[in-house]
């Protein structure tokens, strides 16, 4: 009888284990639980393009396109990347300025597709940033023993839909960074938005100094 | 003999505390400089470049340097070494330089990360193989990058002028005079110092500085390629990376972006 009760009592504590033990681990709010399967989701479409070695570079520039107008804001990036000369333009010049900003990130993200290499994104945690944001945060996991990056995304829960506003690499925001790169060239350009919006329309990625000597 | 040493090692702390003053000084004049009528911004931290000009020509000269040189070496690094055995030199790198990390973590008041440093150094040190293997990590006790120029941000003292470096890079007076400091009071130099072996520590600079360019070759072309203006991205970036950095990758850092209603 003893000997039972023992086995049971053993039984009983090993089962309570187990069950806290796989139990999830503090659910999030529902925009954190959101946002985290909205990154994951998006992720994937990315990885799915990236690996598949059947499509052409113009298919994929299509998908790239298809999941940035989808999955990113990107009139609120572009704006915000344009700092305070958002507020000097005309309506002329913000509206030229989007569509040569939303061509530019297409463009550079494109000449990156070849640099996938099989690396793996996996969302690891998310958490509630103001009255509409949440952080997600993701690391990049390379196929081979390189160290992981930590990637978080900045999503924004409006109108019952997702949309990312920033990407933060290892604590470097892309539009921060984007936005001081604008500046610069605006500041010596004179303080002229045009000569942003001519850089951009040469292309964008050239260097200052390319298109000095153009 | 004995005599010898203690002389070598008196001019040593002598320079040490020239340059700390030195320093100390050069932070205080540059809080005092002023700064431009709108200064660009990188999140909430005004960027102060009154060198921006030589700064710029620095800039160039380094470019100019990392595709003559860097390029090729780090390409030559990558062909010759598999990324593996890449992987076990820094983590062998950083394993030696573990007595700087601690002394940062202690200065900035970080028990846990000080914890974190000391039992990183005991495992890895004898479970991983005198450090090539990062066993600590693998087991959750993840590696923090600690530097006097952290030290002394987490003390208050601001960036001071940005400062692009020749061979070296972005930096700021802060960040530069905290990696002087850093290498200053490196333990292993003094040792090494000691049993006359000092050109073991310069090879260990350069190791360092071969894994750190490699580290970063591949964020800077893709910084290149996604900007107008390279010097600036890289400016913003560094400004932004440090403050992670500082903030030991915390997210609670990420800038903020309006809701544009209109």
């Amino acid at each position: 009888m003893a000997m039972l009760r023992k086995i049971a009592l053993v039984v009983f504590v090993f089962a309570a284990f187990q069950g806290v033990c796989a139990s999830p681990a503090f659910a999030g709010t529902d925009r954190e639980e959101g946002s985290k399967a909205f990154i994951d989701g998006m992720a994937q479409q990315g990885i799915d393009f990236l690996g598949d070695q059947s499509l052409t570079m113009d298919q994929r520039k299509a998908k790239f396109r298809n999941l940035l107008n989808n999955s990113f804001d990107m009139d609120t990036i572009g704006r915000f990347a344009l700092g305070r000369y958002w507020r000097e333009a005309t309506d002329g010049q913000r509206k030229e300025y989007l569509k040569l900003f939303h061509q530019m990130v297409i463009e550079v993200y494109s000449q990156r597709f070849s640099e996938y290499k099989g690396q793996k994104v996996e969302v690891r945690s998310a958490r509630e940033d103001g009255e509409t944001d949440a952080i997600v945060s993701s690391f990049i996991i390379p196929a081979d023993s390189g160290s992981e990056i930590q990637v978080d995304w900045r999503v924004r829960h409006e109108g019952g839909r997702y949309k990312i506003v920033d990407v933060i690499v290892e604590g470097v925001s892309m539009s921060v960074t984007q936005r001081s790169d604008f500046a610069s060239v605006i500041q010596r350009g004179g303080g002229q938005i045009d000569v942003l919006l001519s850089h951009l329309r040469n292309g964008g990625s050239a260097s200052i100094e390319e298109a000095a000597q153009q | 003999m004995f005599n010898n040493r203690t002389v070598a090692v008196t001019t040593d702390v002598k320079t040490g505390v020239l340059l700390l003053v030195s320093v100390l000084a050069s932070l205080f004049l540059a809080s005092c400089s002023s700064s431009a009528e709108h200064p660009i911004m990188v999140d909430d931290i005004a960027i102060d470049d009154p060198l921006e000009e030589n700064n710029r020509r620095v800039f160039a000269f380094n470019a100019a340097v990392d595709d003559a040189v860097i390029h090729p070496v780090v390409g030559g690094y990558r062909a010759v070494v598999p990324s593996p055995a890449r992987t076990g030199l820094r983590n062998f790198l950083r394993n030696i330089k573990s007595p700087v990390t601690l002394a940062n973590q202690l200065l900035q008041g970080d028990l846990p990360g000080s914890r974190d440093v000391v039992l990183r150094a005991v495992i890895n040190s004898l479970v991983g193989v005198g450090g090539l293997f990062d066993v600590a990590g693998s087991e959750g006790i993840e590696y923090e990058s600690e530097d006097f120029g952290q030290t002394l941000a987490i003390w208050g003292v601001g960036h001071g002028p940005y400062l692009v470096v020749p061979f070296l890079g972005p930096s700021s007076v802060r960040d530069y005079s905290g990696y002087a400091v850093d290498s200053f009071a490196d333990p292993l130099r003094w040792y090494l110092h000691n049993i006359d072996e000092e050109g073991i520590y310069y090879a260990k600079v350069g190791l360092d500085y071969l894994d750190l360019r490699e580290s970063l070759i591949d964020v800077l072309q893709d910084l290149e390629s996604s900007s107008i203006d390279y010097y600036a991205a890289v400016r913003a970036t560094y400004y932004q990376r440090r403050d992670a950095l500082v903030k030991d990758e915390n997210t609670d850092g990420a800038p903020a972006i309006p809701n544009y209603d209109d």
